[in-house]
């Protein structure tokens, strides 16, 4: 069995044993390459309330190579893409941040503490990044929870 | 003879056993997330891997599987958990 295989199924034991409350991964009948995980906003912030689904895909030569993670669920957040739901996080990038001590748990805790820490400088929702710029914060607040109640209410969490 | 004078049960013989663990808060390789007592992934299962299979540790004093590190910094020679450049500790 490959590394990125035999790595996979170690963090998936591990997450089973110790599981995340605002967390849950999915894996769909055995796939070690391919993953849906659901993660819920924190309380106390714009995000509270929502759940997303995430698609998170295992490359051949993780964990050399980052993994390759998008929202399958709509959300507004200035670095999130509207329609395509790529993220743009610099862990997530091999020549950025992205080193092998992360795995699927870290990146999902990671994009959690994304959605309350956006970074207005490198948007790829050019709205949110410039609500967030200009210190328009209740307009962006406003949108975000507008967006959660449209898209993001359903899923596994309670 | 009371109850309490015979032995349940009798040792016959007894094998010593050592065992011995680097002393390293990290135990985990980071990189191939197995226990760095064992030889990593790539290693796993071959024959007479345990001793092929050294750990390499770095002057951040991190340590990980030689096999895993040396892969890594092919593609950027830094410590995957504390990002410092990544230069091997001389051996002692």
């Amino acid at each position: 069995m490959s590394l990125a295989a035999v790595r996979v199924q170690t963090e998936l034991r591990r997450i089973a044993r110790r599981p995340d409350e605002n967390i849950i991964i999915k894996t769909s009948s055995g796939d070690l390459k391919c993953f849906k995980a659901w993660i819920k906003g924190a309380k106390d912030t714009v995000y509270e309330g929502g759940q997303w689904e995430l698609e998170i895909l295992v490359p051949s030569d993780y964990p050399h190579v980052a993994l390759k993670v998008k929202f399958l669920t709509k959300i507004f957040h200035p670095n999130i893409n509207y329609k395509t739901g790529e993220i743009c996080l610099d862990i997530l990038k091999e020549k950025d941040a992205w080193t092998p001590a992360w795995g699927i748990a870290s990146v999902c805790r990671a994009i959690l503490l994304l959605l309350d820490h956006p970074d207005a400088t490198s948007p790829l929702n050019c709205d949110a990044g410039n609500m967030v710029r200009a210190g328009d914060i209740r307009a962006y607040r406003t949108m975000a929870s507008m967006y959660v109640k449209k898209h993001a209410l359903k899923g596994p969490f309670k | 003879m009371s109850k309490e004078d015979k032995p349940t049960f009798e040792i016959k013989a007894w094998h010593a056993v050592a065992t011995w663990e680097y002393d390293i808060d990290v135990s985990t390789c980071a990189i191939c997330q197995h226990s760095c007592m064992e030889p990593c992934i790539e290693c796993q299962g071959k024959a007479g891997s345990a001793s092929r299979c050294p750990l390499a540790w770095g002057e951040c004093g991190h340590a990980f599987h030689f096999h895993c590190i040396d892969q890594w910094v092919k593609s950027k020679p830094k410590c995957p958990l504390c990002m410092q450049q990544w230069k091997m500790k001389d051996k002692e």
